[in-house]
């Protein structure tokens, strides 16, 4: 099963890779990726494949995979099937970073990454740390009090954002790249992005995967985890951490990208079952393929423009995860 | 409830496509000609407004005026920009917190913005004419209306419609003489422009940055499609049925522009110094040719998009000044 994922996932990847508004003939391809491996510098002709589009399907699959995992660690953290990535009120801290870095007249490459991203990650950070300083007391993290800190500080925060919208509608037509943004994109996004993503990205599915096996055990509960032997409070605060981490990662890349990590673990629990050591690589590689291929709609449904990430996830998650409902709870009643 | 994000996510989807609707709606298929209403008073000089006037505006809305206005509220920077130019701002009593042209102008109460107009303030103003605009102003419109107030709504989306939306609202001010002076010097600028346009021997590919990160550019419906179109240049992203539509860098680089014009200055620095990465190739960016035009110049329907055309054709095409 896992197999099957990780070919779609590269098959994803290909079709990602070949198809897009500018049609790109696999001799084209070839000879790019031979350049490169030469160290020649890039035909013209070339650079749309290796410095546009490649990074983007990569980072689009690297983002697919972070909220597909994230969500699987919130649910299983929160034992509720309906958390998912952004419970904690993460993206509406990036939303505000990247709202405030709209603010300035124009975008700022000083670091290689732009404001909007850089800043959206430091809003999901300070969210992630103002919902784990108020879900913790004394150590511990009260999972309740964690769930309601997430949803405070993120309804704060989305009540901010929509203050700097409107107070920055100075301009007439400025607020449409925030809405843009708000509604998910890899537009734009090359090399640097995946590079700088990729650090925290491994971090945060390391210590996923390095739980696996506890995760299990917490969904039986936080006692019976713990006369399992298993160090249920570390244990919390490494997942919410580690959620966090990959949730901010997601949002900074590629904006509020809705029901990915909502969706997945579902679907991924619908084919391998719930342990956690299967299920987490499942969530990522089906995560990832299906980023990629949102992504890759995002881009030639209306080309030359381009669909804003969002939509098109949900739009088509929505009646996919239906189905699967569906037909998995037929299977289930065997 | 775990969903704010979502929910925010949908109301903007919601949100933008109300807009891509709106706009959608607005132009191409156009049901009522807008400025229909205008027509009229254009061909021969026309006879003084006697008050009280009944006029058709843009949005098809039949407009009593039962005298000539004397307290005027603008509620966009174009109409504000309108009403100086034809003379009238002594009798401009309220302005919107972006009408910042002429400097007089930022001098006159603020009544809010766009959608968010205070109504109380307006209505406190004692306006005997309400100068508003269509599309997202059309509830604010009604609600104003409801209280007594006379509105009359100006929705120019060419350059042909902001001359015409000139002498509407010198009609509907009794300002005739001054608008119809206006507007023939406006329309022999813009002549002349397509004239000297029409005598370039390029036409170069123009890609209009509205924003770079998401790439945003300008398509069909924008004024920023219209001027490149009108000072003779082909906007690559005119196959886009949006006016702003998020943009494939892709395209960008396969299309190639040999102008790129934006309105931010550190756009204009980043591309002329090679900062921005993928985009050295772009012909336009190695042969230094970004145009920096003034945002609010270029978005706009008031007399200074005429300003914004001419220099925009004289800086896409460089070999008009080598040949006058």
């Amino acid at each position: 099963m896992l197999g099957l994922a990780g070919t779609a996932l590269a098959a994803a990847v290909v079709s990602g890779a070949a198809a897009g508004s500018v049609p790109i003939s696999a001799g084209d391809m070839r000879a790019a990726i031979a350049a490169v491996a030469a160290g020649q510098p890039l035909q013209p002709e070339h650079v749309i494949f290796w410095n546009v589009r490649l990074p983007r399907v990569l980072l689009a699959a690297l983002v697919g995979a972070a909220l597909s995992l994230s969500g699987a660690a919130a649910q299983a953290l929160f034992r509720n099937p309906l958390a998912d990535p952004y419970v904690l009120g993460i993206a509406s801290g990036a939303a505000l970073g990247a709202a405030l870095a709209f603010t300035f007249q124009a975008p700022w490459h000083a670091v290689g990454v732009g404001l909007a991203p850089a800043a959206a990650f430091a809003g999901a950070l300070l969210a992630l740390g103002l919902v784990y300083r108020l879900g913790t007391r004394g150590g511990r993290i009260f999972i309740l009090q964690l769930l309601l800190a997430g949803v405070a500080v993120g309804t704060s925060f989305s009540a901010l954002v929509w203050l700097v919208v409107l107070i920055q509608e100075r301009r007439q037509h400025l607020a449409s790249p925030i809405f843009h943004w708000l509604l998910g994109s890899l537009a734009g996004r090359d090399w640097i992005y995946l590079w700088a993503a990729l650090p925290y990205f491994l971090l945060g599915a390391g210590i996923l995967a390095w739980h696996a096996r506890e995760l299990n055990a917490l969904l039986f509960g936080e006692e019976q985890a713990l006369t399992l032997g298993v160090p249920v409070e570390p244990l919390k605060r490494r997942l919410a951490f580690a959620s966090g981490l990959l949730t901010a990662v997601a949002v900074a890349c590629a904006g509020v990208t809705g029901f990915v990590g909502l969706m997945i673990p579902h679907v991924a629990r619908l084919l391998v079952g719930p342990d956690h050591r299967f299920l987490l690589p499942m969530a990522a590689l089906t995560g990832g393929a299906f980023l990629v291929v949102a992504d890759l709609l995002a881009r030639v449904l209306l080309a030359p423009a381009e669909i804003p990430l969002g939509i098109l996830t949900a739009l088509a998650g929505g009646p996919f995860f239906l189905y699967l409902l569906l037909t998995g709870q037929r299977e289930g009643g065997r | 409830m775990q969903q704010i994000g979502h929910r925010m996510a949908w109301a903007m989807a919601f949100l933008i496509m109300a807009a891509v609707l709106a706009a959608g709606c607005g132009k191409p298929a156009g049901a009522p000609q807008p400025t229909a209403a205008a027509s009229p008073s254009r061909p021969a000089a026309p006879a003084p407004a006697s008050f009280p006037l009944s006029v058709q505006d843009d949005l098809g809305r039949q407009v009593t005026i039962p005298v000539e206005p004397r307290r005027i509220v603008s509620l966009a920077p174009s109409n504000t920009e309108i009403l100086f130019a034809l003379g009238l701002g002594d009798r401009v009593v309220g302005v919107t917190k972006f009408c910042d042209y002429p400097e007089a102008a930022k001098l006159k109460e603020k009544v809010g913005g766009f959608q968010d107009v205070d109504v109380e303030k307006v209505v406190r103003l004692r306006p005997d004419l309400v100068l508003a605009t269509g599309g997202v102003q059309q509830p604010v419109l009604r609600q104003l209306e409801k209280l007594g107030l006379t509105v009359y709504a100006v929705d120019a989306k060419s350059l042909e419609d902001v001359l015409d939306d000139i002498s509407a609202i010198g009609r509907v001010t009794g300002a005739e003489g001054a608008a119809e002076a206006l507007r023939r010097q406006l329309q022999e600028r813009l002549r002349r422009a397509r004239d000297r346009a029409a005598r370039a021997t390029s036409r170069p590919k123009v890609f209009f940055e509205i924003w770079p990160d998401p790439l945003i550019t300008a398509g069909p419906g924008s004024f920023a499609h219209d001027l490149v179109e009108a000072a003779g240049g082909e906007n690559i992203a005119a196959d886009t049925a949006q006016p702003y539509p998020q943009f494939s860098l892709e395209t960008l680089l396969a299309r190639n522009p040999d102008v790129i014009v934006t309105p931010f200055a550190q756009s204009a620095a980043d591309l002329k110094q090679g900062r921005r990465r993928n985009w050295e190739q772009i012909r336009a960016v190695r042969e230094g040719r970004v145009i920096l035009v003034d945002e609010n110049e270029v978005s706009r329907p008031g007399p200074r998009l005429f300003d914004a055309l001419e220099r925009l054709v004289d800086q896409m095409h460089p070999e008009l000044a080598a040949g006058n």
